[in-house]
């Protein structure tokens, strides 16, 4: 989840060894430094920004018509400028670091494609501001398929990325952007990532995400942050924001998840690392997070709970807390459609959802059980994807490869790859 | 002694196999009352351990009638102590399993094809021995109770 992918799996493993082990035991309050302090004080969602507008002076670099290569065409153009990209398969790695503002666009979405050959490690990286990647696919690239870090100002649109070794389309301490009408799938970690940013100014809409380890993983990310009008399906876990002490900014607060389709997240075929294994059977999953708001969500056919809240254990134990989770539609899961995990800090919400099943039995109702036991959450909730973590540290378990799956279907291309380059996203309404 | 063949002597001998009721003990009431905290704790914890089957609430109707009534048919407080204890360490003792039948009645549910490796793991097995080590001090703390018990007698 940060530049050294390496070395953050290896600490957070020794770090949740000990402390998972001890949830297990139900010892794990005890033996840990509880977190649930607030750090952010933008919410979930703030009005939406102005579109983007059609940059007026720019040039077009065709490859491979006037460049060999990609990143030819990237190194000699400007800001503003536009790189488009015609059909073919590109074997190579593309670094966007010193021209802002620049788009790169593929000419046909399903015929331009990066592939990393299994050897490579990012399709596209960015680290300059408002960089806007369009209309192509990025495959087989052992790290990310396209990669900002750093940034103010991007986003992906219409993009396709699949079976790549970490993530599909990924924003790193990065704000203010926009992911829209992109596919991922086929990634161990997550297909859609944006992590350790607070308040982000982001939105994920329009997107499809299968057989990822986790169809979105938000570590330490929120604030106007809305993932919404997408689906996310066939993973091993489906919507999971989550709490790590390895990134700044923790814990985790203030995500608007709303109006997804969230279905079938029990994919045990799917390529997947630890934490998404410890997700399996999810549907949306807030994992030591604050102040999540869940809302108008389809969630359907999970192995064990259709919408969860649960701590997470790492150096610290994150406990969720004053999320609300309103107005959702779950069923058909395994254990039960809505959950609370113990420990959790409290204020967390479960209204007018339409459910049959809860755990504990007083989440979502007016009885007298949730009078007096109020946000209390259940440990066998806890216990039960405690354990699936557990596993991955005491040996194997089942997952599927990220090399070699399925190519990805074809996907709808942007109605016209010729247009005028615009901004990565329009002016904030707030500021 | 009764005659078992006239009406009153059978009476007496149907009288003699029952349960004793704890109330015509000593400490009548309060054993009584003993066995039904000890019941309603073991009917909480069945509920709670399969509400994922959704029957959360016969569980409880049920293990809490069954656990009263083995503690209200204890002689002693010390036995109907015992007994709560013997029953909820079996229940504790069983809570892996149900929790690794939980997942693989969900997954088979929603169509997952194989969900065995999920269940059957060494975080499984690590589980059981930590419920049953815990089942264990449980039943032990019982059986010493059990034992000083019978010392006094």
């Amino acid at each position: 989840m940060t530049d050294d992918n390496t070395s953050t799996d290896l600490s957070r493993r020794a770090l949740l060894r000990a402390t998972t082990a001890a949830g297990v035991l139900g010892t794990g309050v005890a033996m840990g430094r509880l977190g649930g302090e607030n750090n952010h004080d933008t919410p979930a969602q703030l009005a939406d920004p102005n579109e983007p507008r059609a940059y007026e002076e720019f040039t077009v670099h065709r490859v491979p018509e006037a460049y060999a290569t990609i990143q030819d065409a990237v190194d000699a153009a400007s800001p503003r400028d536009l790189v488009l990209v015609g059909p073919g398969r590109y074997h190579e790695e593309v670094t966007v670091s010193e021209t802002q503002r620049l788009t790169i666009r593929g000419t046909d979405r399903n015929e331009v494609m990066l592939d990393g050959e299994g050897t490579r490690h990012n399709g596209i990286t960015v680290t300059v501001d408002g960089v806007v990647i369009e209309n192509l696919t990025v495959m087989n690239y052992t790290y990310n398929g396209v990669y900002w870090t750093g940034v103010d100002g991007y986003r992906g649109s219409h993009v396709t990325a699949a079976n790549n070794g970490e993530y599909g389309i990924y924003a790193f301490d990065s704000v203010n952007g926009l992911f829209e009408h992109s596919y991922a799938a086929g990634h161990p970690d997550s297909g859609f990532y944006i992590g350790q940013c607070n308040p982000c100014h982001a939105r994920i809409e329009q997107v499809t995400a299968e057989r990822n380890g986790l169809g979105y993983s938000g570590t330490n990310a929120g604030g106007d942050l809305v993932i919404r009008d997408s689906v996310w399906k066939r993973n091993m876990g489906g919507i999971v924001p989550n709490t790590l002490d390895s990134e700044k900014l923790a814990p985790q607060a203030a995500t608007r998840i709303e109006n997804n389709e969230v279905h079938s997240n029990n994919n045990l075929n799917a390529p997947a690392k630890a934490f998404a294994y410890a997700a399996y059977g999810i549907g949306i999953g807030i994992a030591g997070g604050h102040d999540n708001e869940v809302h108008n969500n389809t969630v359907s056919n999970h192995a064990n709970y259709g919408i969860a809240a649960i701590p997470m254990f790492d150096a610290t134990i994150w406990q969720p807390a004053g999320n609300l989770i309103e107005g959702n539609r779950v069923e058909e899961s395994g254990r039960t459609d809505l959950a609370l995990g113990s420990p959790n800090d409290g204020g967390n919400r479960f209204e007018n959802n339409s459910v049959s099943s809860t755990r504990p039995s007083w989440l979502d109702s007016d009885g007298v059980l949730a009078s007096v036991f109020g946000s209390t959450g259940d440990p066998w909730v806890t216990l039960s994807q405690g354990l699936l973590y557990l596993q991955t540290e005491l040996g194997a378990f089942p997952h599927g490869d990220w090399l070699g799956g399925p190519d990805p279907p074809k996907q709808p291309s942007m109605d016209d790859p010729e247009r005028p380059p615009r901004e990565a996203v329009g002016p904030r309404r707030d500021q | 002694m009764s005659d078992d063949s006239t009406p009153a002597g059978l009476t007496d001998r149907f009288r003699s196999q029952l349960p004793s009721p704890t109330t015509t003990t000593e400490n009548g009431y309060s054993t009584a009352i003993l066995a039904v905290v000890f019941g309603l704790l073991f009917g909480v914890y069945c509920s709670w351990i399969v509400a994922d089957f959704s029957v959360r609430w016969p569980a409880f109707a049920i293990g809490s009638l069954i656990g009263i009534g083995r503690c209200y048919a204890q002689p002693t407080r010390t036995t109907v102590i015992t007994t709560g204890l013997y029953q909820l360490s079996a229940a504790i003792a069983l809570t892996p399993l149900v929790l690794a039948g939980g997942g693989l009645y969900g997954a088979y549910a929603q169509g997952v094809a194989n969900p065995w490796p999920t269940a059957l793991s060494e975080a499984f097995l690590l589980a059981s021995i930590c419920f049953g080590l815990i089942a264990a001090l449980i039943a032990g703390g019982g059986a010493l109770l059990d034992h000083r018990s019978s010392d006094v007698e």
